[in-house]
């Protein structure tokens, strides 16, 4: 049988700690949850592989969410930084040119052409010990979007480094070509904004997609753990209660204060599986 | 010396905490992603473990810590001008207080 949910009063408190909160502002009676609640062994097995197997999906799709968040994030930034190398090429383009004016708009677009590298990098996001870059990568992303083996692919873009711009525009000539090459042709201009633009519709519908799935995923889990709960004949988590900052600040007050009383941490769990491990993540 | 599970624990809350903590301060967006992703992943995995029915806190327990770990998620989940980046690191820090072992 499963404790009901607390409805303890929280305290207003618009205040955001910035140093460990002060352990005065509890409204909770430690000693009413000091025991450990019996529940029937017979369905908890199940519980447990359901619910770990909905975390597993969760957390492939926030990983992916977050891929892709950052990927779009280094895209707006390399096409921003195609704008000004349009503008510094056609510049570069100009036959009278004066040679200190040459040299300073060529050394601008070498600096914009390394920062697109650096950006590049930058699209890439660490869950554990794997890497991705979506901008980059040669693989697509697989993630998991169900329970039952769903896998949502997400494209990388393989993108060149730099998008293949050339290292240097030496001369008038060089700026002409890069402006003049068509949008099929590696190397130009054109082609570069292409990829970018390209990659930004394709990421925004990734994200869509991923925010959907992750919707999804979450509604069914959360609905999995109610009607597991009213099966052991408990009341059901209120995950779903809006709660403003304030009270959550209080609620956060008040769970470290239970948290306090508990002799074992977060991690006391039966599953054998590592995809819920927390001590994992301890870098 | 072997930290306790609680110790440990406190430790990668704190490690989080300290990641998001300067990421904000830097005016990397890169950075403040990776920090945020790196949230991400340990609040759903916290998640994960409250809701197996095996695990042994206190249901009243579980259910708050439940709640908190949907509110940060829904957090993370913001683009990052909505993101209330100080409400994410409080509650790191409540829970990182909660797992003090002394």
């Amino acid at each position: 049988m499963v404790a009901p949910v607390s409805n303890n009063p929280v305290l207003i408190n618009p205040q955001i700690p910035s140093a460990p909160a002060p352990n005065t502002a509890t409204t909770v009676n430690l000693t009413s949850t000091a025991t450990v609640p019996l529940a029937p062994t017979a369905t908890k097995k199940t519980v447990s592989a359901e619910t770990e197997r909905y975390t597993a999906v969760q957390q492939s799709l926030a990983n992916a969410k977050s891929a892709v968040t950052t990927a779009a994030t280094a895209n707006t930034k390399i096409d921003e930084s195609l704008k000004q190398v349009r503008d510094i090429a056609t510049k570069l383009a100009d036959d009278t040119l004066g040679t200190k004016d040459r040299e300073k708009l060529q050394a601008d677009y070498q600096k914009l052409r390394e920062d697109m590298i650096k950006t590049q990098d930058q699209a890439t996001v660490k869950n554990g010990n794997q890497k991705t870059n979506l901008l980059r990568d040669e693989k697509a992303l697989n993630t998991a979007t169900n329970t039952r083996g769903g896998q949502l692919e997400i494209q990388s873009s393989q993108s060149a480094k730099a998008l293949a711009l050339p290292e240097k525009l030496t001369s008038a000539a060089d700026a002409k070509a890069l402006l003049q090459g068509s949008e099929n042709q590696v190397g130009s201009l054109a082609n570069a904004e292409k990829t970018t633009r390209d990659t930004s519709v394709r990421l925004k519908k990734a994200e869509a997609n991923v925010d959907q799935k992750l919707e999804t995923s979450s509604a069914v889990a959360k609905a999995v753990q109610r009607l597991e709960t009213a099966k052991n004949g408990g009341v059901e988590v209120s995950a779903e209660r809006e709660q403003q900052r304030t009270q959550a600040l209080e609620k956060a007050r008040e769970t470290s204060q239970l948290l306090k009383s508990q002799f074992g941490g977060l991690s006391q769990t039966n599953n054998s599986s590592g995809s819920n491990s927390l001590l994992s993540l301890l870098r | 010396m072997v930290q306790s599970t609680k110790g440990l624990e406190r430790q990668l809350l704190l490690q989080r905490y300290v990641e998001l903590e300067q990421a904000a301060a830097q005016d990397d967006v890169f950075v403040i992603l990776q920090a945020v992703a790196s949230q991400r992943e340990l609040w759903v995995t916290i998640r994960g473990l409250l809701l197996d029915e095996d695990h042994p806190f206190p249901s009243e327990l579980k259910s708050q810590l439940l709640e908190l770990a949907e509110m940060v998620l829904q957090q993370l989940q913001q683009p990052l001008s909505d993101l209330d980046v100080e409400l994410v690191l409080a509650v790191d820090l409540q829970l990182a207080e909660g797992l003090r072992s002394d």
